[in-house]
């Protein structure tokens, strides 16, 4: 039995943090996933594609929005698609999944929104064990029935639930826990695990695949570099009932969400950022950035970090997300000079500059450092002209 | 510079040369009445500084003579920087020289003069346009000295760079002003005094737009969740409804409780009849009873109501008798007072005929009497035809009679005015020679003729011959021709009036006037005889008396007719006929008002009788029929039942009773299960069937109403469109914040800018201010001077308030104006460049306390400044104390 592991697609999700536009697209390559996945499953040869909860975002989705991972479903009719319910689209009476049954549904597309084995095979004896959520959170381990729910001696017996497993740190997740060794007490050749973003092992047998689709800055415990979680599948393949299953990460992801935080202490610690920040990835317009920058920085220095970074990287990137709070502005004698050498404007300049280092009134400050970066760029600004 | 002389000749008005000399340092004064050429004067001196001696301008053409077109000469001299110097032009077009020599020394000539002159004074040139610079500033030409300090750029840089000499570059120049101004209108552009606007205010509307959008789209999925949480306990609702029922039970429940229901009605049935016959046995039993004491009852009452019958008998008999007596006693009263009516009404009768008889006696003695006035009318009315006839026949009106003297006075006058102009022609005749003489043919018959003669005339004398008169008159026929129409007019009127003269005339007037008195004297006496009379409506005048006649006698007769009565009495008798009915009717009232009273109380009386009679009948009646119909009763009663049967059917009734309730309450003493009872479990059982589908249907209902709801909204994708909405919300008000911020930001920068700006300002032009200062206190006590950078002035600042300059009234602008300038020259001074002011005609609004105060000032000024004041007002500026300038003759 071979099969594509994915999860937490959560189609429908938005992402108020961007820009419409780039919403749009991240929202679009979350509707992507599925075909991904599809073309994935034909590519290696698997019977099915398991997505173990957290489909769709929400329970009240347009029709069209419902309608398209289906839709998408429908063009890999070799493929079979199993769907469990997550805490996102739980099921419940006239819910999103009762809405989809009396939708046009493929025949390859199947629903598991009840506990109990199923077998999903035609030739041989594979059995899926489905733990839906009822409820957005549930008190009982839901995978618990599978201890007792028997199939045919020497069948592949495949569970898949979502929730946390208890005794890992989670995501933040503090219910719908689930036994970790729930592959072993029931005896389950592989339980396929959603909840979690990022792609993990919990045991030979079990796994959480991760989001298809990045869409959270969130780098995984002792990052090495600025990715962050998400944009990959598992591809399972188990050779019988007792063996162990042979599991692969496949690439999915058409964005790669990164995160990155930088001091900066001198104007020309710019030019590296940049640097580095073009180095990310061979195109970056299948970047989103999220950058935290902190440190001091002249006025000129902010001029060159806007001209280079919140200008020329933001237009390189697909999205960019700039913390620049901790980023504070020390003009300068030369930056005052460049105001005016002289005169009532090297005045005013000057008591700018006092109000910015006052840290008495923070908020005030705060503005004042802004006036003066604005003074700065009024002046070039006027230099341009005439 | 300060100017120390100037000479000029053929300049406009003058041509001799003129020369003003020994203008000293301090104050001078040139005073000249008007046309005398002060400002010519000042021309002048502008002229000979300003303009190219080659010039071809309008104002070196100007320069020149009126008339005679000679060419213009001017010599300035002056000092400056410790040097004599002496400026000198010709203004004759392409020919036209300039000289300039320091001291007795070195000297330039045409152009070459005119740039020393240009560098010595610092004026500048543009092309062919002159400007003036600082000096423009402080040589005021008439009429300007008021208003603006006229800076121009020049004058503006002069002192600026003298300020800047003291304080330092404050300023930042161009860029300065540049920032500011971007600044603001960045701020313009998205705020205003009424708060965001633009872009700004756009995006604020939006943000409350998404936002209300949001609260709606969050209510809507609320609802519909609850719609869905609804459903699912809907539907748990039905399944356990069904559940819990069993229809087949219930109904065979409700069956047996029926069959059990038909018995318990049988029951009920028997033990209803029995209760009815138990009460027939009562109703009988009680009836016998009341039969029997009712004869019983029957017989007590008849004996008592005999003897009260008996007794009413006797007392009807005495009331009949008290009536009989009341009613003769009424009677007879009543026979007297009738007695008395009838006297009564014959005695008004006798009255009302006497009264008929007095009319009728009266309206025969007024025939008499008006019978006599009609015959005297009568009679004099024919004395009046008579009289009217005579007058009749006399012509002789006065209207007639006036107009018949009025033509003999006209021939008077006419005969007079014929005599004053004729010729008297007088002949006296022998007793013998009469009869042949003739005037005109006609003989004269007396002998002396004396005529007036106007027209020829010919006096024959038979025998003789004739003698002709011919009076020379030039009007002779106008004369004749009144003469002729007068007499023509006079004999007209007499022949009228019938006469042969007027005397006759007037004495026919006369009479004819006697007989009109006696008329009227007739006329007066007829109208006495029929005055009328008001209260009778007699008309006065004849017709009226003889109608009244006519009808008092047809009244006479008819009255006389009727009355039966042959001759009439006579007046005297009937009126005391009627005094004696008169007394006898008031004596007949008073017995008759005496009979009446008399009657009321025997009336009283009858009326009390009778009505005790009535009472007394009627009971008697009563009591009589009431006897009557018991007696018939108890016979009838009697007849059908003796008492004794009676009293056994009492006791057969009360047996049937006991009976009857022995079967009843057998009856009562069998249990079982009321129909009242099996009625509610069945009716109970029933309501439960139905409410069961009742609600089972009510319950589907409601399970497709909100399946209904769901399906119809579920579409719509409410939680993205929230998503989408929160999430557009987020940015906005992520958009809001940054231009909240840049607001803030923008305001904090251009307050700075200001402030600062503000600030050196002030500092910049603290010199100019602080030389006014002390001349302004001089003037206007308290007040401060607010310039602006381009060294205008802005306003007076007086008691903590700013008045705008241009809103002082003309005399204080002025006065300012002269201070300012007073001010630019010392600080001119104050960089070793001395210069002068002069003033033309200046000061022309200022009042007498201000232009003494003006005076101090300018006497204060001159103590470092040269000042030249033109003035055509002599006596005012004597008490300016100054140096007096001379026009002379060079």
């Amino acid at each position: 039995m071979r099969f594509i592991h994915s999860s937490d697609l959560q189609i429908g999700k938005t992402f108020g943090f961007f820009e419409a536009d780039v919403a749009s697209l991240l929202q679009d390559a979350r509707q992507a996933a599925v075909g991904t996945l599809g073309e994935l499953a034909m590519r290696h040869d698997a019977q099915a594609v398991l997505l173990a909860g957290d489909i769709f975002d929400k329970q009240q989705l347009s029709q069209i929005t419902l309608a398209k991972p289906i839709e998408a479903m429908r063009r890999f009719p070799k493929v079979n698609w199993h769907l469990l319910p997550g805490n996102h689209d739980h099921v419940r009476d006239n819910g999103l999944w009762d809405r989809l049954t009396h939708s046009q549904l493929p025949a390859n597309v199947n629903f598991h929104v009840a506990a109990g084995a199923v077998s999903i095979a035609d030739d041989a004896a594979v059995f899926l064990l489905p733990a839906p959520l009822r409820y957005i959170s549930s008190v009982d381990d839901l995978t618990a029935y599978m201890d007792s729910d028997v199939t045919p001696e020497g069948a592949i017996r495949i569970g898949m639930a979502h929730g946390s497993i208890q005794g890992f740190d989670s995501d933040g997740e503090t219910s719908n826990y689930i036994s970790p060794n729930r592959a072993d007490s029931a005896g389950l050749s592989y339980l396929a695990l959603g909840d979690w973003h990022r792609q993990m092992k919990v045991n030979d047998r079990t796994w959480y695949s991760g989001t298809p689709e990045p869409d959270r800055f969130k780098l995984p415990p002792n990052a090495t570099d600025s990715r962050c979680n998400g944009g990959a599948a598992l591809l399972v393949d188990i050779p019988s009932a007792r063996a162990t299953p042979t599991v692969t990460a496949l690439e999915t992801g058409r964005y790669r969400w990164h995160r990155v935080q930088r001091i900066l202490t001198e104007d020309g610690q710019i030019d590296r950022l940049e640097t580095d920040l073009r180095a990310l990835a061979p195109n970056l317009e299948r970047v989103v950035l999220y950058l935290e920058v902190s440190g001091a920085i002249s006025l000129a220095g902010r001029k060159a970090f806007e001209d280079k970074i919140t200008q020329s990287i933001a237009a390189a990137v697909c999205g960019l997300r700039l913390d620049d709070r901790q980023l504070i502005l020390e003009p300068t004698e030369a930056d005052l000079d460049e105001i005016d050498r002289a005169g009532f404007v090297r005045v005013a300049a000057d008591r700018l500059k006092a109000m910015a280092a006052d840290d008495s009134d923070r908020s005030r400050a705060q503005i004042a450092a802004l006036a003066l970066k604005r003074l700065f760029l009024e002046n070039l600004r006027s230099q341009d002209r005439p | 510079m300060k100017i120390r002389s100037l000479e000029i000749s053929n300049f406009r008005k003058f041509t001799q040369p003129k020369r003003i000399a020994g203008i000293g340092d301090g104050i001078n004064v040139l005073v000249g009445p008007n046309e005398f050429g002060k400002s010519t004067l000042m021309e002048a001196i502008n002229g000979v500084v300003f303009e190219k001696a080659r010039a071809q301008s309008t104002q070196t053409r100007s320069f020149r003579h009126f008339s005679d077109r000679t060419t213009p000469e001017i010599c300035l001299g002056f000092e400056l920087e410790g040097a004599t110097w002496t400026l000198r032009k010709r203004f004759a077009g392409q020919a036209g020289k300039a000289w300039l020599q320091k001291g007795a020394g070195q000297r330039f000539e045409d152009e070459e003069a005119e740039a020393e002159l240009q560098r010595l004074l610092g004026f500048g040139v543009s092309g062919r346009t002159t400007e003036p610079g600082i000096w423009g500033t402080l040589w005021v030409r008439q009429g300007e000295s008021f208003g603006q300090s006229a800076v121009d750029d020049r004058a503006r840089q002069t002192l600026q760079g003298c300020l800047e000499a003291q304080v330092g570059v404050v300023t930042g120049g161009s860029r300065g002003r540049r920032l500011p101004d971007a600044v603001e209108a960045a701020l313009s552009e998205l705020t205003s005094s009424r708060g965001p606007r633009g872009k700004y205010k756009a995006i604020i509307e939006r943000h409350d737009g998404v936002r209300a959008e949001i609260a709606e789209l969050e209510q809507k999925r609320d609802l519909l969740f609850t719609h869905m949480t609804e459903l699912a306990s809907r539907r748990k609702d039905l399944r356990n409804l069904e559940h819990d029922w069993n229809e087949r039970d219930t109904k065979a429940e409700i069956e047996l409780a029926r069959s059990k229901r038909i018995e318990a009605e049988k029951r009920a049935e028997e033990l209803k009849t029995a209760r009815a016959g138990k009460m027939l046995a009562e109703e009988r039993a009680n009836r016998a009873d009341q039969e029997l004491e009712a004869r019983k009852a029957l017989g007590d009452e008849i004996g008592p109501l005999e003897g009260t019958i008996g007794e009413l008998q006797t007392q009807v008999g005495s009331a009949e008798d008290a009536v009989g007596q009341a009613t003769a006693q009424v009677a007879d009263r009543e026979g007297k007072l009738r007695t008395l009516n009838d006297r009564q009404r014959s005695t008004v009768e006798t009255g009302q005929r006497l009264q008929r008889v007095l009319e009728l006696v009266r309206a025969a003695h007024e025939i008499e009497t008006h019978s006599a006035g009609v015959a005297q009318i009568e009679s004099d009315e024919a004395e009046a035809k008579l009289l009217a006839e005579q007058i009749g026949a006399i012509a002789a009106t006065p209207d007639a009679v006036g107009r018949a003297q009025t033509a003999e006075i006209e021939l008077t006058k006419a005969a007079a005015a014929r005599d004053v102009v004729a010729t008297i022609v007088t002949i006296s005749l022998d007793a013998e020679a009469g009869r042949s003489v003739m005037i005109d043919g006609v003989p004269v018959d007396s002998r002396e003729t004396t005529r007036s003669v106007v027209d020829n005339t010919v006096v024959n004398i038979e025998g003789v011959g004739r003698i002709g008169v011919q009076p020379q008159l030039a009007d002779k026929h106008a004369l004749l021709r009144r003469l002729e129409n007068a007499q023509a007019a006079r004999d007209s009127a007499l022949q009228t009036l019938g006469v042969a003269d007027l005397a006759s005339a007037h004495s026919a007037l006369s009479t004819r006037q006697g007989l009109e008195g006696k008329l009227d004297a007739l006329r007066k006496a007829m109208a006495r005889h029929a005055p009328g009379n008001k209260e009778t409506r007699l008309a006065p005048g004849l017709d009226a008396l003889k109608l009244r006649i006519e009808e008092l006698r047809g009244r006479r007769i008819a009255e006389a007719s009727a009355l039966e009565l042959p001759s009439l009495p006579d007046l005297a008798g009937v009126e005391q006929d009627i005094a004696e009915n008169v007394t006898a009717l008031r004596q007949l009232a008073g017995e008759i008002d005496a009979a009446d009273a008399g009657l009321t109380g025997p009336n009283k009386a009858l009326a009390q009788a009778r009505t005790a009679l009535q009472e007394l009948r009627t009971k008697l009646a009563s009591e009589t029929g009431s006897l009557a119909s018991k007696r018939t009763a108890l016979e009838a009663a009697r007849n059908q039942a003796s008492d004794l049967q009676l009293e056994a059917a009492v006791l057969h009734h009360a047996e049937l009773v006991k009976n009857a309730a022995a079967a009843v309450a057998e009856l009562e003493s069998e249990s079982g299960e009321t129909v009242a009872e099996i009625n509610a479990r069945i009716l109970r059982l029933e309501n439960a069937v139905r409410a069961y589908h009742d609600q089972k249907a009510g319950t589907e209902k409601e399970i497709a109403r909100l399946a209904g709801v769901l399906s119809a909204n579920e579409g719509e994708g409410i939680e993205e469109r929230l998503a989408a909405a929160q999430d557009n919300a987020a940015r906005l008000e992520a958009a809001v914040q940054e231009l909240e911020q840049e607001v803030k930001v923008l305001e904090l920068l251009a307050d700075t800018l200001r402030t600062a700006e503000a600030e050196a300002k002030a500092r910049y032009l603290a010199p100019v201010v602080s030389r006014v200062e002390p001349y302004l206190k001089m003037l206007l006590p308290g007040a401060d001077l607010v310039l602006d950078e381009n060294m205008d002035i802005a306003a007076v600042k007086r008691n903590g308030f700013e008045e705008e300059f241009t809103r002082l009234s003309k005399g204080t602008q002025e006065q300012i104006a002269v201070l300012t300038r007073l001010a630019f020259a010392e600080l001119l001074l104050g960089q070793g460049r001395p210069a002068t002011v002069i003033l033309d005609d200046a000061l022309v609004f200022s009042d007498d306390d201000r232009i003494e105060r003006m005076f101090d000032i300018l006497t204060r000024a001159a103590d470092r400044t040269q000042i030249i004041v033109l003035t055509c007002r002599q006596r005012l500026f004597t008490r300016l104390g100054a140096r007096t300038l001379q026009l002379q003759d060079a």
